[in-house]
C-alpha cells in the first residue's frame, strides 16, 4: 500500500522538458530546486556557471524555448540560478554544452568569441555565448545597440567587454545560422514541445507541493483550494527568497503556462495588458506606443531578467522601486484582480497600501492592466529612471509624468515617483503646482517645497535622502522642459 | 633520420606575439574546469561558515544546538578545535585568527564551521546559530578617527626629501586640501573556493582558487600543525583574481583542509557570492590630506601629505599596500621637496587586501589631485601643469624614495597621445559645447601613469620553472605562477615555443603545484611573466644548449648556423624535424628536461631609511577620456577614450591589449559606479551584484582606441625586453575622474576645482554640482 502511494507521488511530480537533445522526465521532490543546481549537480553539466545566484551576473545563462502562438519555438535567455524546474515544463532547454552540435568544432558564436579573444578568465564566457546566441536567434543582423542590449545581463570583470562586442559585430556582418540546429529544426521542436503539452500524463493529478495551471480557470481553482500558495511567474524576485533567505514557499503555483494572460490588446481608447506580459514584450510594446520611453524601458534589468520577469509580477511584489509601477500610476492605469468568485477592478495606485502591504489576498491573482491608448487620445507622457549604473541596476529613483491639456485651459496631470517612499507614490503637491502655473513661472523653491511636502525619502545603499530629493525636483524640471519643446 | 632539403616558403608564418589565450576553446564551450566543476570524490562533504552578526564586541555564548540538529550536518568546529595555530596573518603579525574565539572585530567574521552532506544543508545549518554577545560601538570610518595616536595595524612609512616646511612657506602659492577615495570589491566572477582531500591518511591535497599556492601551503600546515611537505596545493586556473585571491584564499583552503582531516573525507567549501563579499577584504579606502606649494608658472615646490588607509581589523598586506601608495604619490611628477606619511588605520571592518595596483592607484589619485589644484588655481589646462612637472634628468630625476628614474618616457607618451587623440582640438570643442549647453556638460582630460615594477618585499622577486621535453617532441612546462585569466600561461608558452622553435600546440602548461616548484611567490605585482617567464626561458635555454651541442657533434655543423624554428632544426641547407632530433638525443642519453630559476637583479630597499631602488623599472602609459554629464541627475557617459601604453617589447599583443582594456574599465568602475556602502552596525550593504555595480558592456566608451607604444623597449634585461602589464593600465582610468571634474567645473567657468571624491557616482557628481553652484551663486 505504502509502496503504491510512493510510485504514485513520483509520477505526479514529473516535469517534462527537453535538455539539448534529450527528453528529461524528472520527478520533483523539491519544487524549489533551481535549474542551475539541476544542471550542475543532477546532470553533471558544468558548463553553466554560478556567479551570484541572484540573476544579476549572467554566468548561468541558458536558453529556454517555448512554443509561441505562431506555432514556432522562440528561444529566450534566462538566468538558470533563479529558475525553478517546474517553470521549464514543456520547454526546450539549451545549455552551452549542447551548442556546438552540428558543427565541426565550434558553433559560430563560439568561434567568433575565440577569434576576437572574448575571454580572459573564462568564467563568464559560457553565459556571454548563450546571450549572444539568444540575440542571433531572434535578430539576424543586430545593430550595436541591440548587441549591447543583449549582453546587459552579463558581467565580465576581465575583458572590458571590447572583444566580446567585436565578436557579436563580426557575427552580425554575416548571417551564420544556416547550419544552426535550432533554426533548422524549429518545426520539429515545435511539434515535439506541442506534443509534450498536449499529452501530459500527469495533467489531471495533483501535487501538494506545486501546480502548473494552464488556464485562469485552473489557476482560480488551485488558489481557492489551497491556503497560502506562492504564485511564481518569472521568479526573478522569488528566486532570491529561496537562494538567499532559505524561505520555504510551498505550495508554489507556477503560472507561466497560462497563455491567456500574455496578451496585449489595443482598443480604440485603451490598451489592455495581460499580467504575464514579460518586460521584453512590454519593451517592444513601449518602443512602439511610447517612443519617448524607450530609454526608460531599456534600463530595466538585463536581457535575461526582461525575458523572465512579468509586469504583473513587478506590480504584485509591491516594491517601492519596481519600475513599472510609476508608469502605471502616472498613466492612471487600472488593474483587474480575480479570484474564484470575485473580480475587482481598481486603480493601480490603490493597490499599494503601504510598504509590504498590497490590496490582494492569497486566493486572488492579477489578471490584467488597462492604460490609455496614446495613439487615439493624445497626451504627453515622459518617464525617467536614475540609477548608480545606467543599465541593469535597480532604480535609485524614477519619475513618471503624465500631462493632458483639456479644453478651457485646464490640465489633467499625474506625476508619480518610485524610490521616494515605502510605495510608488504620486506627488499631489507637485501636480497642483503644475496645474496652477505655466511652465516659465516655476520657482525652484516651490518645486522643492512640493517634493518635500509629499516625500521623506530614505538613505540607503543606492543614495542619500538628499540626492533623491534633489533628483525628484530635477526630474520634474526635465519634464517641464520636455513639455515646452514638444 | 628524416632530412628535408630546405626550401623557401615551406615554413608557416609565425604567430608569436598575437597568439590567443591558450584556453579560449575551452572557455567558449564551457569545458574549462574551475574547482567547482571538478568531479567530486565519493562522499565529498561541504563546509560552510557561521559568521558574526556584529562588528565589535565579545562573544558570551555560541548556541549550536539547532545547527547540530539541522539536516545533513556531520561536523561542527570552532577556534578551540584547531590543532595548530589560530592565525593566518600573511605578514606574521599574529593578528588574523582563522576563527574568532572571544573577541569579534568585524561584521561577518568567521566564528565556526559546519560540515554537512550537501552545500545547501551546510549553508542552512550555519544560519541557525544563536549568539549571545556584548556589542561595542565599532570604529568604521577613518575620517572620524582622532588624529592623536589612532590605532594602527602595522608600522607606517615616511618618505622625505628636502626641506618641506620651509619650501611650502617660500612657495608663491600654497593650497591645502583633502580627498576621500573609496574601496572596491574584486568581484572575480568565480567566488572563493577550495577543495581538500586526504591521501594515505596523512597528506593533504588542497585545490584552491588562489594566486599564492605557497602561502596557502604554509597556512594550512600551520593550522594543521604539520610540516610543509605534508601539504600539496594545486591551482589549475582561477575565474579572476585581481589581488582578491592573494591572501584571502588562505582562509577557505585552511577550512577545507581542516574539515577534510577531521572527517577523513574530501571537503569542499564555496561561499555564496554575498558571503564572499562580506567575508573577504577589498581595496583600501583612503583619506588623504595634503599641502602643496607652487610657483606662478605652476611648478610644484613642495608636497606634504598624510595618507590614511582604512585597513580593517588586521594588517593583512596593508603595510606594503600603504608603502606602495606613497611610492606612487608622485606619479610622473618631480617634487623638489616632499614628505609623505602613511597611516595604516585599524577599523572594525573586514581586513582590506591586495587589489590591482596595490595602493598605487590611491597614491596616484593624490598626485593627480595636486595637479588639479594647481591647474584650477592658475586657470590653466591641467595638461600644461602636468607637462611642467614631469620628471627630468639629473636632480629632477630623483623620486621621494631616492630611486633615480632612468627610463622616463612619460613626455614622449604624453606628446604622442596628445597628438593622436587630437586632444587640443577636442578640448576646444568641449569648451564650446559647454558654452552652448545648459543641462549637459562635457569634460576631457589627459592623464599619464608611471608604475614601479617589482615586489617591494625584495625577496619575493624570484621565480622558478620546469621544462620537460618528451621523446615525441611534445613539451610540458610547469612554473610557479598562477593563471587567473591574465594570460600568463599563454605568454610562457610563447616564450618556450620561441626558444625551442616548436609550435604552440606542442606545449602544455600543467597546474601550478607546490610539489613541483617550491617556495613560489604570489602571482601578483604584475610580475608573473617577468619572473616565471624568465625562469621558464632559462630552463628551456639549458635544454636547447644540450641539443645544440648534440647536433653539432652528430652532424658536424657549427652552432651559429643552427636555428630552431617551426618544429624544425634548421641548418643552412637541411631541416631536421624537432621530434626526430629529440628521439635521437634521448637515445644518446641527453637530459631533455631542466629547471630554471630567476631573481630580479639590481633592486634593494631599506624601509627604515626609506631609501633604495625598490623597482627594477617603470611601466608608462597615458589616457585621454571625454565624458558628458547630465547636470540634473549627475549621471554621465564616457564618450571616448584614447590610450597609449608602454609594455616594452610586447610578449603578446592580443593579451597585452586585453589587459589594458580590462584594467582601464575596472579602474573606471572603481572611480565611478562601484560604491561600497556600510550600515552603522558595520554590516556591508552592497554585497551582491544587485547592489554593487561593476561596469557593464554599455558603460564601455563609445569610442575606445588602444595603442601600444611599439617603439618602447625595456632598458633592463627582462624577458625579451618586455614590461609588466597587469596593474599599470588600471590607473589610466583616473582620466575619467578628471574629465568629470572638468565637466562640473564648467558650471563655474572653470574658476574653481570642484569638490569631487571617488567614486564619482551620479550622486557624487550631482553633489559636486550643487556645491559649486552654491559657492558661485549660480
Amino acid at each position: 500500500m505504502l509502496k503504491k502511494n510512493l510510485t504514485k507521488i513520483k509520477k505526479e511530480n514529473r516535469v517534462r522538458f527537453y535538455l539539448n537533445d534529450d527528453l528529461i522526465e524528472k520527478s520533483i521532490c523539491d519544487p524549489q530546486q533551481t535549474l542551475l543546481d539541476f544542471l550542475r549537480i543532477d546532470q553533471n553539466l558544468k558548463g553553466t556557471k554560478e556567479g551570484c545566484a541572484e540573476g544579476d551576473c549572467g554566468a548561468c545563462t541558458v536558453l529556454i524555448g517555448k512554443v509561441n502562438k505562431d506555432n514556432k519555438v522562440s528561444y529566450r535567455t534566462a538566468n538558470s540560478c533563479i529558475v525553478f524546474l517546474p517553470s521549464i515544463d514543456s520547454s526546450h532547454l539549451i545549455t552551452v554544452d549542447g551548442l556546438s552540435k552540428g558543427f565541426e568544432d565550434l558553433h559560430p558564436v563560439q568561434e567568433a568569441m575565440v577569434k576576437n579573444s572574448g575571454a580572459q578568465c573564462g568564467f563568464c564566457t559560457p553565459g556571454f555565448v548563450m546571450s549572444m546566441y539568444g540575440l542571433f536567434l531572434k535578430t539576424k543582423k543586430p545593430t550595436k545597440a541591440q548587441i549591447l542590449n543583449s549582453i546587459q545581463g552579463n558581467l565580465c570583470r576581465c575583458t572590458g567587454y571590447g572583444p566580446i562586442i567585436s565578436a557579436a559585430e563580426d557575427l552580425s556582418k554575416s548571417f551564420f545560422c544556416s547550419n544552426d540546429f535550432l533554426l533548422k529544426n524549429n518545426k520539429k521542436w515545435a511539434v515535439k514541445l506541442t506534443d509534450l503539452i498536449k499529452n501530459n500524463p500527469n495533467e489531471k493529478e495533483k501535487n501538494p507541493n506545486y501546480s502548473i495551471p494552464k488556464s485562469t480557470k485552473e489557476l482560480k481553482e488551485v488558489l481557492h483550494q489551497q491556503e497560502n500558495s506562492t504564485i511564481v511567474a518569472g521568479s526573478t524576485d522569488v528566486g532570491l527568497w529561496v537562494n538567499k533567505q532559505f524561505k520555504k514557499i510551498r505550495p508554489i503555483v507556477f503560472i507561466n503556462q497560462i497563455d491567456e494572460l500574455k496578451y496585449i490588446k489595443i482598443y480604440k481608447d485603451k490598451i489592455s495588458l495581460g499580467s504575464l506580459v514579460t518586460y521584453s514584450d512590454f519593451q517592444d510594446f513601449v518602443t512602439k506606443y511610447f517612443p519617448n520611453l524607450k530609454e526608460y524601458i531599456n534600463r530595466i534589468g538585463g536581457d535575461q531578467i526582461r525575458n523572465m520577469g512579468t509586469i504583473g509580477g513587478n506590480i504584485a511584489n509591491g516594491s517601492p522601486i519596481g519600475d513599472i509601477a510609476p508608469l502605471f500610476l502616472a498613466l492612471g492605469a487600472k488593474m483587474k484582480i480575480m479570484g474564484k468568485e470575485t473580480t475587482r477592478k481598481i486603480n493601480v495606485e490603490n493597490f499599494f497600501i503601504e510598504y509590504g502591504l498590497q490590496s490582494i489576498n492569497p486566493r486572488e491573482y492579477i489578471h490584467d492592466f488597462e492604460i490609455p491608448n496614446p495613439k487615439t487620445k493624445p497626451f504627453d507622457f515622459m518617464a525617467y529612471k536614475v540609477s548608480k549604473r545606467r543599465y541593469e541596476d535597480i532604480s535609485t529613483i524614477t519619475g513618471a509624468f503624465f500631462y493632458e491639456k483639456k479644453l478651457n485651459n485646464k490640465r489633467n496631470v499625474r506625476f508619480a515617483f518610485g524610490g521616494m517612499a515605502g510605495i510608488p507614490k504620486r506627488s499631489k503637491s507637485l501636480e497642483n503646482l503644475f496645474k496652477q502655473k505655466i511652465e516659465s513661472d516655476f520657482d525652484e523653491n516651490n518645486i522643492e517645497m512640493a517634493i518635500k511636502n509629499d516625500f521623506q525619502p530614505l538613505t540607503d545603499c543606492r543614495a542619500t535622502s538628499l540626492y533623491r530629493q534633489r533628483v525628484a525636483e530635477n526630474l520634474f524640471k526635465k519634464f517641464s522642459y520636455f513639455v515646452k519643446y514638444i | 633520420m628524416k632530412q628535408i632539403r630546405r626550401k623557401e616558403g615551406i615554413l608557416p608564418k609565425t604567430e608569436e606575439d598575437t597568439f590567443r589565450h591558450e584556453s579560449l576553446n575551452k572557455f567558449v564551450t564551457g569545458k574549462a574546469e574551475y574547482i567547482d566543476d571538478l568531479s567530486e570524490e565519493r562522499g565529498t562533504l561541504h563546509a560552510y561558515i557561521g559568521k558574526s552578526d556584529f562588528a565589535k564586541g565579545i562573544i558570551l555564548d555560541v548556541d549550536l544546538k539547532e545547527v547540530w540538529a539541522s539536516e545533513g550536518v556531520v561536523d561542527i568546529f570552532t577556534a578551540k578545535d584547531l590543532p595548530g595555530s589560530n592565525d593566518i596573518s600573511p605578514t606574521h603579525l599574529k593578528d588574523e585568527p582563522v576563527l574568532a574565539d572571544k573577541e569579534v572585530s568585524f561584521f561577518g567574521q568567521p566564528l565556526f564551521v559546519v560540515v554537512a552532506k550537501t552545500r545547501i544543508e551546510a549553508r542552512k545549518a550555519a544560519s541557525l546559530v544563536r549568539i549571545k554577545k556584548n556589542v561595542h560601538t565599532p570604529f568604521l570610518d577613518i575620517q572620524k578617527i582622532s588624529n592623536k595616536n589612532p590605532e594602527i595595524v602595522t608600522t607606517p612609512l615616511k618618505l622625505e626629501r628636502g626641506d618641506v616646511c620651509n619650501n611650502l612657506k617660500k612657495s608663491v602659492h600654497k593650497i591645502s586640501g583633502e580627498i576621500n577615495i573609496g574601496g572596491q570589491d574584486h568581484f572575480y566572477l568565480e567566488s572563493h573556493i577550495a577543495m581538500a582531500r586526504i591521501e594515505e591518511s596523512e597528506e593533504v591535497i588542497v585545490l584552491s582558487s588562489t594566486q599564492h599556492p605557497t602561502e596557502v601551503q604554509h597556512m594550512v600546515a600551520k593550522v594543521l600543525n604539520v610540516p610543509f611537505n605534508k601539504v600539496i596545493v594545486k591551482v589549475k586556473r582561477m575565474g579572476g583574481g585581481f589581488g582578491g585571491k592573494e591572501t584571502q584564499s588562505n582562509f577557505f583552503a585552511v577550512i577545507a583542509a581542516l574539515a577534510a582531516v577531521r572527517n577523513g573525507n574530501a571537503v569542499k567549501i564555496r561561499p555564496d557570492r554575498d558571503d564572499d563579499m562580506i567575508m573577504t577584504g577589498k581595496r583600501h579606502p583612503f583619506h588623504i590630506s595634503y599641502h602643496v606649494g607652487f610657483e606662478r608658472n605652476g611648478e610644484i615646490q613642495a608636497v606634504d601629505a598624510l595618507l590614511s588607509a582604512n585597513c580593517g581589523f588586521s594588517s593583512d598586506l596593508s603595510g606594503p599596500i600603504t608603502d606602495r601608495a606613497l611610492f606612487h604619490s608622485d606619479n610622473c611628477y618631480f617634487y623638489p621637496n616632499v614628505r609623505l606619511i602613511s597611516r595604516p588605520l585599524k577599523t572594525n571592518k573586514v581586513s582590506n587586501t591586495a587589489f590591482r595596483g596595490f595602493g598605487g592607484p590611491q597614491g596616484m589619485m593624490l598626485a593627480e589631485r595636486i595637479i588639479q589644484e594647481v591647474a584650477y588655481f592658475l586657470r590653466k589646462d591641467p595638461l600644461e601643469i602636468k607637462k611642467i612637472n614631469l620628471y627630468g634628468t639629473g636632480k629632477k630625476s630623483i623620486s621621494p624614495y631616492y630611486q633615480k628614474i632612468t627610463d622616463n618616457i612619460s613626455k614622449r607618451i604624453i606628446l604622442e597621445l596628445e597628438n593622436s587623440s587630437d586632444y587640443q582640438k577636442r578640448r576646444k570643442e568641449v569648451l564650446i559645447f559647454n558654452k552652448n549647453n545648459d543641462f549637459f556638460k562635457k569634460g576631457i582630460a589627459l592623464t599619464p601613469v608611471k608604475f614601479g615594477i617589482s615586489f617591494t618585499a625584495t625577496w619575493f622577486n624570484q621565480g622558478g620553472a620546469l621544462v620537460h621535453v618528451y621523446t615525441d617532441g611534445s613539451v610540458i612546462v610547469n612554473h610557479g605562477g598562477t593563471e587567473m585569466g591574465q594570460g600568463l600561461h599563454t605568454k610562457v608558452i610563447g616564450i618556450i615555443a620561441n626558444e625551442l622553435g616548436v609550435s604552440f600546440d606542442k606545449i602544455k602548461i600543467t597546474d601550478t603545484d607546490t610539489s613541483k616548484i617550491a617556495n613560489t611567490s604570489a602571482t601578483a605585482a604584475s610580475s608573473g611573466s617577468d619572473l616565471n617567464g624568465m625562469a621558464a626561458y632559462k630552463a628551456a635555454k639549458k635544454i636547447k644548449k644540450r641539443l645544440l651541442s648534440f647536433i653539432t657533434k652528430r652532424y658536424d655543423i657549427s652552432t651559429k648556423n643552427i636555428t630552431f624554428k617551426n618544429n624544425f632544426i634548421l641548418t643552412p641547407d637541411k631541416m631536421y624535424p624537432f621530434d626526430e632530433i629529440i628521439k635521437e638525443a634521448y637515445l644518446e642519453r641527453i637530459q631533455l628536461w631542466d629547471s630554471g630559476f630567476y631573481k630580479t637583479p639590481k633592486i634593494h630597499w631599506d624601509r627604515k631609511k626609506a631609501k633604495g631602488k625598490p623597482f627594477y623599472y617603470y611601466s608608462y602609459g597615458a589616457a585621454v577620456s571625454e565624458v558628458t554629464i547630465d547636470t540634473l541627475t549627475g549621471e554621465y557617459k564616457v564618450n571616448r577614450v584614447d590610450i597609449l601604453h608602454d609594455v616594452g617589447k610586447s610578449l603578446n599583443k592580443t593579451i597585452d591589449i586585453g589587459q589594458i582594456e580590462g584594467g582601464f574599465i575596472q579602474g573606471m568602475g572603481w572611480l565611478t559606479c562601484e560604491e561600497l556602502f556600510w550600515g552603522q552596525d558595520g554590516s556591508l550593504k552592497t554585497h551582491a551584484p544587485s547592489t554593487y555595480k561593476i561596469p557593464l558592456a554599455s558603460d564601455r566608451p563609445d569610442i575606445f582606441n588602444i595603442q601600444l607604444a611599439s617603439w618602447s623597449r625595456n632598458n633592463e634585461k627582462t624577458i625579451k625586453r618586455s614590461k609588466a602589464v597587469g596593474e599599470p593600465p588600471f590607473m589610466l582610468a583616473i582620466s575619467v575622474h578628471e574629465a568629470l571634474q572638468m565637466a562640473v567645473a564648467s558650471i563655474a567657468n572653470y574658476e574653481t576645482r570642484p569638490k569631487m571624491d571617488a567614486p564619482a557616482t551620479p550622486e557624487e557628481v550631482l553633489s559636486s554640482i550643487y556645491d559649486i553652484k552654491k559657492e558661485y551663486q549660480f
